[in-house]
């Protein structure tokens, strides 16, 4: 239970991160979010 | 306005209701799982009736004892000295639930650091727990961490002072059972447990003790058997009783100089035989992918497959099967067998005889779940 | 005629590789010692018992303890925790080997390499005490499964060595006693 309500909280701060950087118009800013979005993903899929 | 609020309110009970749910959850790694020993029980006591001083804490833990009333030697059997490593808690949880002893007397301690049970590693990702088919459903264990949890006993040092040999070592380590030997009185609660051990050893007379592991592939101690050099034949019996078997350990001698661990301490401080058996767990190594309770129990990595093709460093791992986890508690059961029948060949007067427990093919064959009771 | 000339050529070659076998002679006492301070050394010191074989072992065997000694069996496998219990670098152990080899080689003891830690003494770190020990030996007692890559059959074959492969440890109890009758 404890990881699925983990992986909530993960899913869904990833997802507010990506409907931000569909928006975002600056490449800099664009990068930095693709940088924690690598992060969470692979959390995600288990991966260290 | 009030749809605003009306929003912060949802979100508020949403949050809150999952939190509960998930302080529930992390709760559970407080409550230990329910074992079901086999009719030979005779006994079960704390390891706190042996030393006080870890009465009332998280490291007491169960002691169960399989006293055949027939004259012979005692033996000690200990899962669970690092709960990350599953298969040493559940081998031990399966000559539990099976065991008979027909001459002399066997002890079994399946959380040997009850504390490191109530909690994981910090950054590895791992599984708060598994659960293993049996005949009738499915059982869940908890996979703990490789030290005691910071809750029982915090700060850890910069740097951790082995006692009484004063080696050094990193502060992480103050809380890793088998750095503790032979422990102290009045220690932190890891050397505290670690005394409590020795005492019990020492008290129950025990001749041959068990000390149950796992480690990553990558390592160069695995599948081995550590020995304490005063007890080289039994060991070198027992290995090669187990190559006729079909299953290869390496002999390595405990180093001397290396202390806290059960192989050296407990032979230079009790009269007992120490034996300590690896096996090979890729959810523990540095290489694994993804970590889940697949890895944990299947064993099977294709990052480890790539790394041996490589040939760079020897890894103990086998391409086409993994190493499941039957195949991990089969190699422990099957070296605990092995072990007594060789010390039983050099102390004639002192056997232990045991019996019922499954052999290595029956293992692999009918899976873990098998030989689990209820 | 052709089948003659073959016949005769195999028995030509049979009678050779046989002598070459026949020439080199092992002798007891027997000093064994190890390559990377894994303890199979000690099952081989078991295995020796078992023949009855004079044999002595010293783990740390330098060049001065070959006095006496008309055979070295020589157990090569790396082992951290053995290399820690001595308390020495893998270099260092590197080192003695080398220089245990050649005092041997100079006098005209010859060399016996016994590997029997399978696949477990193989590959990383133990191949640099194989194959030190394999190129100077005369004769190669081998566990089939450290061999299954024919890292130590390609030697023999290169340099002519005997080679003996057994499946198990046990099984390499007999060979070894045979090298002395």
């Amino acid at each position: 239970m404890l990881y699925i309500i983990y992986t909530l909280i993960l899913a869904y701060v990833t997802f507010v991160v990506i409907i931000e950087f569909l928006k975002e118009k600056k490449w800099r800013n664009q990068l930095a979010m693709a940088m924690v979005l690598l992060v969470f993903i692979l959390r995600l899929l288990q991966i260290k | 306005m009030i749809r605003n609020h009306l929003s912060t309110i949802i979100i508020t009970i949403i949050t809150a209701t999952l939190g509960v749910i998930a302080a529930i959850s992390f709760g559970k790694m407080h409550h230990p799982e329910e074992l079901f020993p086999g009719d030979g029980l005779t006994g079960k006591v704390m390891l706190s009736d042996y030393f006080e001083g870890i009465k009332g804490t998280n490291g007491d833990t169960e002691v169960y004892l399989f006293d055949s009333g027939v004259e012979g030697g005692t033996a000690l059997v200990c899962g669970g000295a690092h709960p990350n490593e599953a298969a040493s808690f559940l081998s031990t949880v399966v000559i539990l639930e099976n065991l008979s002893v027909t001459c002399g007397r066997v002890f079994i301690i399946p959380r040997l650091n009850n504390s490191a049970f109530t909690c994981s590693d910090p950054m590895e990702g791992f599984p708060a727990s598994y659960e293993i088919p049996t005949k009738s459903g499915t059982r869940r264990f908890r996979l703990g961490s490789r030290v005691t949890n910071p809750l029982d006993q915090w700060p850890d040092p910069l740097v951790f002072s082995q006692y009484p040999s004063n080696q050094q070592l990193s502060g992480f380590e103050t809380r890793n059972i088998n750095r503790s030997y032979p422990g102290r009185p009045n220690g932190n609660l890891t050397e505290r447990i670690a005394y409590a051990i020795v005492q019990l050893i020492d008290k129950e007379k025990v001749n041959i003790a068990f000390d149950i592991h796992e480690s990553s592939p990558e390592v160069p101690i695995v599948n081995v058997i550590v020995y304490h050099e005063k007890y080289e034949e039994v060991a070198m019996g027992a290995i090669l009783g187990l190559e006729m078997a079909g299953l290869q350990f390496s002999p390595e001698t405990s180093p001397k100089n290396f202390h806290g661990l059960s192989h050296r301490e407990w032979g230079d401080y009790t009269n007992a035989i120490p034996f300590l058996m690896e096996t090979s767990n890729p959810s523990m190594g540095r290489l694994r992918g993804r970590t889940d309770v697949d890895l944990v129990l299947r064993g099977y990595c294709d990052n480890y497959k790539k790394a041996k093709e490589t040939g760079a460093l020897r890894i103990a791992y086998r391409e086409e099967t993994g190493e499941p986890i039957a195949h991990r508690v089969g190699r422990h059961i099957a070296g605990v067998v092995e072990l007594i029948n060789s010390y039983n060949l050099y102390y004639p007067d002192n056997q232990i005889v045991i019996e019922n427990l499954p052999d290595y093919e029956m293992i692999m064959e009918k899976g873990v779940g098998e030989f689990l009771n209820n | 005629m052709k089948t003659r000339i073959s016949t005769i050529v195999t028995i030509l070659i049979l009678f050779f590789a046989g002598s070459s076998l026949l020439a080199q002679k092992f002798e007891q006492p027997v000093l064994i010692s190890s390559a990377g301070q894994s303890a199979d050394v000690k099952l081989v010191k078991m295995l020796a018992q078992r023949q009855d074989l004079n044999a002595t072992t010293v783990l740390m065997a330098k060049s001065e303890d070959l006095t006496g000694f008309k055979t070295l069996v020589i157990v090569p496998g790396f082992s951290s925790k053995g290399l820690g219990a001595a308390g020495i670098s893998q270099q260092d152990e590197l080192e003695r080997v080398r220089s245990l080899i050649n005092a041997a080689n100079d006098l005209k003891i010859p060399i016996v390499l016994m590997h029997i830690g399978g696949n477990a003494r193989r590959q990383g770190q133990s191949d640099s005490f194989n194959q030190l020990v394999a190129d100077n030996s005369k004769f190669m007692l081998v566990v089939k499964q450290g061999d299954e890559d024919g890292f130590f059959s390609s030697i023999a074959r290169a340099k002519n060595i005997p080679l003996t492969l057994v499946e198990k440890i046990a099984e390499s109890a007999e060979p070894l006693g045979n090298l002395f009758k």
